[in-house]
């Protein structure tokens, strides 16, 4: 898998420097007296990389004194992640790391896992290294494998008890340290396996989590509906369907009918046929009425006329009284008055005043005598009885009119209220009943619509709840499944690799420690010394050297082992180990690096002066002294 | 007795009223004494006036048609207009007759008239002797002297005015055309 190395480490602040030279692939060594700065060079890289350093901490009663003095000051490392160079840097006090990549972007990752931050540095360096972020459950706590974790095995830090192999978590505490991350560290370092299983472990524990919410919840709403619908049968959602597909149906149509009962006359046949004839004869009277009150306009004018006639009769009367008295007075003309110039004329009898013969009883003359005057006067007199008489009859006539016509008014009135009474009583009688009936059953199917609709939205809901739930245990078994083939398959590799770490640790031990015999792993992969039954001290740096060495040696040989083939190594001989001792520890080194493998790896070693084997001295990159310290003064 | 009942009969469809003289004669009698011209002191002026206005001595409805303002109201119809304008007409046919009236009551000694005005117009008034004392002393003719009375009230001036002012004021001005040679 992907491997890391340092190329370079510089430090920058405003009153101290730092620029290490450049590291090669294999051995590097910083030699340098105590207190020169060795350790700082590791813990800067170690901060670099997102951990916490002890000399670093702000609160530590032994932290770095020029690093805490010095402002604007920052870490810088050239990082080779397979061949791409990345520039990492951080500068103290924050909580940032930026990236730069190899085309230049820049990028800025939190150090700090945060409901914020979901993704950090570690992830983004977990990812490079491909190692897939690991999720550890442990009982209701979770943990996610970060850098810092996995640099547990690769920065073999100046620990105060060797004995532990794994270096002390930034933050100790129950998960951090416990024996299931301890193991977790090493089965994902060394097993391809395990990286997927653990993954996949992660995945379980959300399904399973996801599932067990999920059952929660559909047992709760089938609780809550096993309340709300207490009285009704337990129907399937198709069943529900079905039966509102129906009730709307029947809806529509009692919709449909009262609407056409609302809209149309509501009468029976037996009860129009009747309105109809009534109004056949309503209009009948009134065809009659208006015939009949045309008759007595008529009426009406000629009695106005005989009247006429009447008034001018009397008034000639009473003028023809007035001229046969003024003839009586006066006796201004006769008979023989010439009816030109109105004087009397001397006429013989039998003669006209023109002188010609005459017949005396047939002479018709200009003037009337008083007898004649009284003949016109009865004959007018006369004329007035009979015009009074056609008035009598006239008006009788009209009487027998206006009769009629209050007659018909009347019938008119008592069929309009004949018609009115029985629209208004089968109106009643039928649209009152029909309509409240129709509207009844219309709301009472609303309502029972409006049930099952409800009823099928809840039963929708607890359908998708199923769904989901069968769904969640279907991918929950799926995964569990493969957990359980992976934890079989990874368990074998595991096996096979633990017996790899074996057999090299056991020689490397045995290379190291003149009495080791045997060594290996116990089922926690702490190793275990010729039984158990070794203790001497002194074995405890070699013991942990070489079970750093053994993992750095199974990824040289492995391709498959994700551990980076990348060691830190600071100061070991400061946990009392004898030079000797040191020098053959390093020379396993050799032992552990296959030859055509020589640059497949990098291990930075920081020790005190001249404590490698000789062999080494061209891997010497720096020397540190009393005056040629790590941080160097800024020169202004 | 057949053609005496014939004769009668005929004589009885012949009779006209408006044109029988002794409806016009007791007509104008009583105008002059309902105007009291009576003497030469007080004559009424211009005998063919009296033509026309023996229609508003007869007929009660002419005058109340003067003397109300009816003639300005909307009622004022055409039936009205075309009843004026039949009394203007009978008035105008009635013109020569009347003429020859006023000489036979002259001769009769009834009225007298003077000719005014370089003989261009008649005046004319009543003979009371000529007339018996009692003759207007009857109720017969308190229809004509009312509608007289009505008459002097509609026109006060009408003894004494023209032929032209009486017919623009009896008929043109209420819209029924005349003409006056």
């Amino acid at each position: 898998m992907a491997r890391i190395a340092i190329r370079k480490l510089k430090y920058s602040g405003e009153l101290f420097e730092y620029e290490s030279p450049t590291f090669d692939d294999g051995i590097n060594i910083i030699e340098g007296e105590n207190g020169t700065g060795k350790s700082t060079f590791a813990e800067l890289l170690y901060y670099c990389l997102g951990g916490t350093a002890e000399m670093l901490q702000p609160d530590r009663p032994h932290r770095h004194k020029e690093i805490f003095s010095d402002s604007n000051n920052y870490v810088e490392l050239l990082l080779q992640i397979e061949v791409d160079h990345y520039l990492i840097s951080r500068y103290l006090r924050s909580n940032d790391i930026t990236i730069r990549y190899p085309d230049g972007r820049l990028e800025i990752l939190p150090v700090h896992r945060s409901r914020d931050n979901k993704h950090i540095f570690s992830d983004w360096f977990l990812e490079k290294l491909g190692i897939q972020t690991i999720e550890l459950n442990m009982g209701s706590l979770k943990w996610k494998l970060n850098l810092t974790d996995i640099f547990r095995l690769l920065y073999h830090d100046q620990a105060p008890n060797p004995m532990d192999i794994y270096k002390t978590p930034d933050r100790e505490g129950f998960v951090t340290d416990s024996t299931v991350m301890r193991k977790a560290i090493f089965e994902v370092l060394l097993g391809k396996s395990f990286n997927e299983y653990y993954s996949l472990l992660g995945e379980m524990r959300s399904a399973e989590n996801e599932k067990s919410k999920v059952k929660g919840a559909v047992e709760l709403y089938r609780q809550m509906l096993s309340e709300l619908q207490k009285e009704k049968e337990d129907v399937n959602i198709t069943f529900l369907r079905k039966e509102l597909t129906d009730k709307n149906a029947q809806l529509e149509k009692l919709e449909t009918f009262l609407e056409s009962i609302n809209s149309t006359p509501s009468l029976p046949n037996e009860s129009q046929t009747q309105v109809e004839l009534l109004k056949a004869s309503l209009l009948d009277l009134d065809i009659k009425e208006s015939q009949s009150k045309r008759k007595e306009a008529d009426l009406l004018d000629e009695i106005i006329k005989h009247r006429k006639v009447q008034s001018d009769l009397i008034i000639e009367v009473t003028q023809i009284k007035k001229m046969v008295y003024t003839h009586n007075e006066l006796s201004l003309f006769s008979a023989d008055t010439c009816p030109y110039c109105l004087r009397e004329v001397e006429r013989a009898k039998g003669k006209c005043v023109c002188g010609s013969d005459i017949d005396e009883s047939q002479y018709e003359r200009f003037f009337y005598s008083s007898v004649e005057y009284i003949e016109i006067l009865k004959s007018k007199q006369k004329s007035v009885d009979t015009v009074n008489m056609a008035i009598d009859a006239t008006q009788l006539d009209l009487k027998n009119v206006r009769d009629d016509i209050s007659r018909f008014i009347q019938r008119e009135q008592e069929i309009k209220t004949q018609i009115e009474k029985r629209v208004n009583e089968s109106d009643r009688i039928f649209n009152v009943q029909s309509t409240k009936e129709v509207g009844d059953k219309i709301a009472s199917l609303r309502k029972e619509i409006a049930d099952i609709e409800q009823q099928i939205s809840l039963e929708s809901k607890r359908q998708d709840l199923e769904d989901k739930l069968s769904l969640t245990e279907t991918v929950y078994t799926t995964l569990s499944k493969k957990v359980e083939k992976l934890y079989a398959e990874s368990n074998l590799e595991m096996d096979e690799r633990i017996k790899e770490f074996n057999k090299t640790y056991s020689m490397l031990m045995q290379k190291s420690v003149i009495d080791c015999r045997r060594a290996y792993l116990d089922s926690s992969y702490m190793p275990v010394i010729n039984d158990g039954e070794y203790r001497e001290a002194s074995a405890a740096v070699p013991r942990r050297l070489m079970y750093f060495f053994t993992l750095l040696h199974l990824s040289l040989v492995n391709s498959s082992i994700s551990f980076p083939r990348f060691l830190l190594i600071d100061t070991p001989e400061t946990s009392g180990i004898d030079k000797e001792r040191l020098l053959k520890s390093f020379e396993c080194i050799s032992e552990i690096v296959p030859q055509n493998k020589a640059n497949d790896f990098q291990i930075i070693l920081l020790t005190g002066i001249g404590k490698y084997p000789e062999r080494y001295l061209e891997r010497v990159k720096q020397t540190l002294t009393e005056h040629d310290r790590l941080l160097k003064e800024v020169k202004r | 007795m057949n053609s005496k009942k014939a004769i009668e009969f005929k004589k009885r469809l012949m009779f006209l009223k408006g044109e029988d003289l002794y409806f016009l004669t007791y007509n104008i009698l009583v105008l002059l004494h309902g105007y009291s011209c009576e003497s030469s002191q007080k004559p009424f002026l211009d005998h063919t006036k009296l033509a026309y206005l023996i229609d508003f001595v007869a007929d009660n409805k002419l005058v109340s048609m003067l003397n109300s303002s009816a003639l300005k109201s909307p009622q004022y119809d055409s039936v009205d207009k075309a009843y004026l304008q039949s009394a203007y007409t009978e008035g105008l046919i009635r013109r020569h007759i009347v003429s020859r009236l006023f000489y036979a009551l002259e001769r009769k000694g009834i009225v007298s008239l003077e000719m005014k005005n370089d003989k261009k117009i008649v005046a004319i008034w009543l003979k009371t002797d000529g007339i018996p004392t009692d003759f207007f002393k009857t109720e017969l003719y308190d229809v004509e002297l009312e509608n007289v009375s009505r008459l002097r009230e509609a026109l006060p001036q009408l003894r004494t005015m023209t032929i032209s002012t009486m017919l623009k004021r009896l008929y043109s001005d209420n819209g029924v055309a005349t003409w006056h040679e």
